[in-house]
């Protein structure tokens, strides 16, 4: 019998391990014998540890699993019992969503190369391969495929950049330095598909004349770390890595450097500093990375996301990934769904669903029941949203024209208990403490706008126009998004609810 | 970090050394200051 334990660090933290472990014994004591995988979450948190056991009909879970239920799933042999959930990919969180890049995530063996390859891995890169330079930019170009990190800038554009540039080096930089609040999707993916990752940053390096790739990822991920270094290592010795990438006579080589914790080291140019072995303070654009990046080379800065895309997008072509989504956002997204909700995880789906539908029916509302206040999409640089801006759609247009951003489509729901005043000084006090301090706004503007709003919440209203007025300095003088984007969940949570900027408690502490 | 598309800061309201002394810069002795400036300039530092 093959049973799956996910070894992501979500499922690890509700006690995967412990349910692994008895597993074991338990199969053990009976004298069966039981392989245990250790998979990558399917993105359904609210049901890990989710254990899924091969049938002849398929994958079945049983969910939330804890150890002291083992013995109870090999009593009725893992058929049938409370815990029993169906066919995984019946379960209706899981049915409604379109896997293109998690397509793997959760289904196999990360660290099998086999298993990778069993479900279509590397027909990408084996298409790649046979394609020149310009005609991969062309296709990723006509897929549509923009920035995952937030961005959205076009994909192929970046590349076409990179790959008419003039260098004798030239890097791929992955960006897993996932810091915002709410997000995990890097995270999960590493964990779940890291070849995937390693095969589209190889395909980035075909586009872009790139034999050298970096994977800047942070250290408060351990698990994703310690997949990824051993898959790189995997890679290497399968001739996938290395000067000579599947009997191709092209070379690519990745090296995992791990960040040390600072927010802004994922703002792509004090990534660049960091990974340089620099103090990760924002580099002035232009020169844009593009042209002069790592280690003032030219070089590709993508998100994991996007790069993990490109794979899909190399094999079944620009065509297919183009026909999903909306307007000019093409394509899939992995959404977060997070904080106060019933049924938190990622949920992978084609632009062009409702903010309120993702809040009220995938995430199923809040886990308190209390009515939803407000919701924070794309980290704490995000603006707030209240459910009279529900039908707003995703899709990168649609977020910047309501005053706010889709970020790397991280969803924080908040029900009415919620303190939008003391969210708002959270803001302006997390940019205080995370500025790289090159620029005035930024460093000196987070510290006035906590000392305004401390004001403002101790009663003193005249403050308010102080605040906007800052607000608007941040906005248009910072040099990066962390100053810069700081203002929109403050005037975004001032706009909610007005009446929470005066409350006094928070501010008297 | 989200990533966002935005050009370099190209839309000063304020100058912002002004801003951050509190300072009515180049403006002529006795001229009223600006309105924003006015307000920004209830920033101590």
């Amino acid at each position: 019998m093959r049973v799956y334990v996910p070894g992501d660090a979500a499922a690890r933290a509700l006690g995967a391990d412990a349910v692994a472990a008895a597993i074991a014994a338990e199969a053990a004591a009976r004298g069966e014998t039981v392989e245990i995988v250790r998979n990558g979450s399917r993105g359904m948190i609210w049901l890990e540890p989710l254990v899924e056991v091969e049938t002849e009909a398929g994958r079945t879970g049983f969910g939330p699993v804890a150890a002291p239920d083992v013995p109870g799933l090999f009593a009725c042999d893992f058929n049938g019992g409370p815990l029993a959930l169906g066919p995984v990919e019946d379960i209706p969180f899981f049915a409604r969503q379109t896997r293109l890049t998690f397509a793997r995530c959760g289904l196999i063996d990360p660290l099998s190369l086999a298993e990778y390859e069993a479900q279509g891995g590397l027909t990408g890169l084996r298409r790649a391969l046979t394609m020149s330079a310009a005609d991969i930019v062309t296709e990723i170009t006509e897929s549509g495929l923009r920035g995952r990190g937030g961005a959205g800038f076009p994909t192929g554009i970046k590349w076409n950049t990179v790959r008419q540039a003039e260098a004798a080096q030239k890097y791929v930089v992955c960006n897993a330095d996932e810091g915002d609040s709410g997000n995990f999707a890097d995270r999960m993916l590493i964990e779940g598909d890291p070849f995937c990752l390693i095969e589209g940053m190889m395909i980035a390096g075909l586009a872009t004349g790139a034999d050298t790739g970096f994977v800047y990822l942070r250290s408060e991920y351990p698990d994703a770390i310690r997949v990824l270094q051993r898959a790189v290592a995997l890679a290497r010795d399968a001739g996938l890595l290395g000067t000579d990438v599947l009997g191709s006579g092209r070379a690519f080589e990745i090296d995992i450097r791990i960040g040390a914790g600072a927010y802004v080291c994922g703002e792509e140019t004090a990534l660049l500093n960091s990974l340089e072995g620099k103090r990760g303070v924002v580099r002035a654009k232009p020169p844009l990375p593009a042209l002069q990046g790592a280690f003032g080379q030219p070089t590709v800065i993508n998100n994991v996301i996007t790069l993990a895309t490109v794979p899909v997008i190399l094999d079944r072509g620009a065509a297919f990934y183009r026909d999903f989504g909306l307007g000019r956002s093409r394509g899939t997204i992995p959404v977060q769904v997070a904080g106060n909700v019933k049924q938190g995880g990622l949920f992978e789906i084609g632009f062009g669903l409702p903010l309120g539908e993702l809040v009220t029916q995938i995430g199923g509302g809040t886990a308190s029941g209390r009515p939803v206040k407000a919701v924070q999409v794309g980290g704490p640089l995000g603006a707030y949203f209240a459910p009279d801006q529900f039908d707003i759609t995703l899709g990168y247009e649609e977020f910047d024209g309501a005053g706010g951003l889709i970020g790397h489509a991280g969803l924080v729901v908040f029900d009415d208990s919620a303190d939008m005043g003391a969210l708002a000084r959270f803001a302006m006090e997390f940019c205080a403490i995370e500025s790289c301090g090159k620029c005035t706004p930024c460093r000196i503007g987070a510290q006035r706008g906590v000392e305004t709003i401390d004001r403002i919440r101790a009663g003193d209203s005249a403050a308010i126009p102080l605040l906007t007025d800052l607000c608007d300095t941040m906005k248009n003088g910072s040099l990066c998004a962390l100053g810069g984007f700081t203002p929109y969940p403050v005037l975004s949570a001032l706009r909610i609810a007005p009446e929470d900027f005066t409350r006094t408690d928070e501010a008297a502490e | 970090m989200t990533q966002v598309a935005r050009h370099p800061p190209r839309r000063l309201r304020f100058i912002l050394p002004e801003i951050f002394r509190g300072s009515r810069g180049n403006a002529p002795a006795g001229a009223e200051p600006p309105a924003p400036l006015a307000r920004i300039a209830e920033f101590q530092i």
